[in-house]
């Protein structure tokens, strides 16, 4: 805190000057060096790793979410990625970009064997419906979701 | 016509097994037809069939595993939006997607990255429900992004104690290199707390849409993991002031501007807490600098 005690005697010291500002240039200036000061304080304060007392922790005006690794863990352990905490999208294109290079997709060795019943991961998957019926079933699986909340939803958009 | 030059062959089955509407359609189509005049009825004199397989049906499983592996590598991308939808919506809009935006890049890295874009471009005219689905895939794309993009962790950290050395005085120009992982985006759906109770929650269970309400959302990353930080709308206002390089004095203006409604912020003091939380936090800026071309008046 010697730190903020600090620049409080230099901030009073600082406000002697501007004389030449006006009455509202300077109240406005005073209230913004005010808010510098705050600022500052609180950038020198935090990396310090100072606590600022039961206030700050009462009004955490930042709520920090649980932290994020987008599912990354699962890669760990897998030997997958370069960090320990590596992605999983991440995993999952090294993944697909091995099989583009070496054209060695892990089930094609089953498709060979077995070809034609798609036992290449995920190669059932192709007969996808077409792009213009995507945002039909978007609209009815909201309006399922929206339903089971208990939300009120309008009237379904017309067709783009 | 030769059928064993190389790279057109490849460029042939290219053009074949990427066609949206199959091998038969793919090898019809001018594309195809151009560099080698088969068509689908004469596949065999370029791909043999084998013991069990006609061509077309050799070439089909290419033709799907392109498509499933594309697939596959943008659900990895977007994982809450693609629970959300479902599996077959969101892969019906990634097929779409696809189409408009094919893959073009050696690596797949890239091959989101225009996904929030044509979600937008096909939205349903006056489909204000359907900017939940845009703002979740905002969300996961930064993610992404900030997750394999550049951070902090290798760069020196920034003395944040060197600024007591700048006189007072000018600290209101003080500039601010925020951290090239920290993103800042409003969403109009709370899509950042849907997203953290959607990865919390078993499969199983499924979890309804949100109703609308803004939010604004600051992302970035500390020791190669990614943090997402609600942030109030002064808040918000600030970093974004700061972000574009704007002096700390102009940033505070516009912070005041965005706080004289909201009688729960007493500025002078949450301000401490404020930066005092960013800097401990290690993830939101880079370096502050004193000096500026244009100074704050």
């Amino acid at each position: 805190m010697r730190g903020a005690a600090c620049l409080i005697l230099r901030l009073k010291k600082d406000n002697t000057m501007n004389t030449e500002l006006t009455t509202q240039e300077k109240s406005r200036r005073d209230f913004l060096s005010k808010l510098a000061l705050g600022s500052v304080s609180g950038l020198v304060i935090g990396s310090a790793g100072k606590a600022l007392g039961d206030d700050a922790k009462k009004v955490p005006v930042i709520l920090q979410d649980p932290n994020v690794c987008r599912g990354l863990n699962t890669c760990k352990g897998k030997g997958k990625g370069e960090h320990d905490c590596a992605g999983m999208g991440a995993c999952a294109t090294a993944e697909a970009h091995d099989c583009s290079g070496s054209n060695a997709c892990k089930g094609q060795g089953g498709c060979g064997t077995t070809a034609g019943q798609n036992e290449c991961k995920g190669a059932g998957k192709c007969a996808v419906p077409l792009n213009e019926k995507a945002w039909t079933k978007a609209r009815a699986a909201f309006e399922e979701a929206a339903k089971a909340a208990g939300m009120k939803v309008g009237p379904a958009p017309a067709a783009a | 016509m030769k059928h064993n030059d190389l790279d057109r062959v490849q460029r042939w089955m290219h053009a074949v097994i990427t066609h949206p509407d199959g091998i038969v359609a793919g090898a019809d189509a001018d594309k195809a037809r151009e560099l080698l005049d088969a068509g689908a009825g004469n596949l065999e004199s370029i791909v043999t069939r084998s013991t069990h397989l006609t061509a077309a049906e050799r070439l089909a499983i290419y033709g799907n595993a392109y498509y499933s592996r594309l697939i596959d590598c943008t659900g990895e991308v977007f994982p809450v939006l693609k629970r959300t939808l479902g599996e077959e919506v969101f892969n019906g809009f990634v097929f779409g997607y696809l189409q408009n935006y094919p893959s073009t890049s050696y690596t797949l890295h890239h091959l989101g990255r225009n996904f929030v874009g044509y979600l937008s471009e096909t939205r349903p005219e006056d489909a204000q429900w359907s900017d939940f689905l845009i703002d979740l895939a905002r969300l996961e794309w930064e993610i992404y992004d900030v997750f394999d993009g550049p951070g902090l962790e290798e760069k020196e950290s920034f003395e944040f104690e060197s600024l007591l050395e700048i006189d007072p005085a000018r600290w209101l120009n003080l500039r601010f290199k925020t951290a090239p992982c920290l993103r800042l985006l409003t969403t109009k759906y709370p899509v950042n707390n849907h997203y953290t109770l959607v990865r919390g929650t078993d499969e199983a269970i499924e979890i309804p849409f949100p109703g609308p309400e803004p939010e604004n959302i600051a992302i970035s990353r500390r020791d190669y993991v990614v943090r997402r930080y609600h942030l109030s709308l002064p808040q918000y206002v600030l970093l974004t002031e700061l972000q574009k390089g704007e002096p700390l004095g102009i940033a505070l203006e516009s912070c005041a501007d965005a706080a004289q409604n909201d009688p729960s912020i007493n500025l002078e003091h949450d301000l401490t807490n404020w930066f005092s939380y960013w800097s401990s936090e290690q993830s939101f800026f880079e370096n502050i600098s004193g000096e500026s071309e244009s100074q704050f008046s």
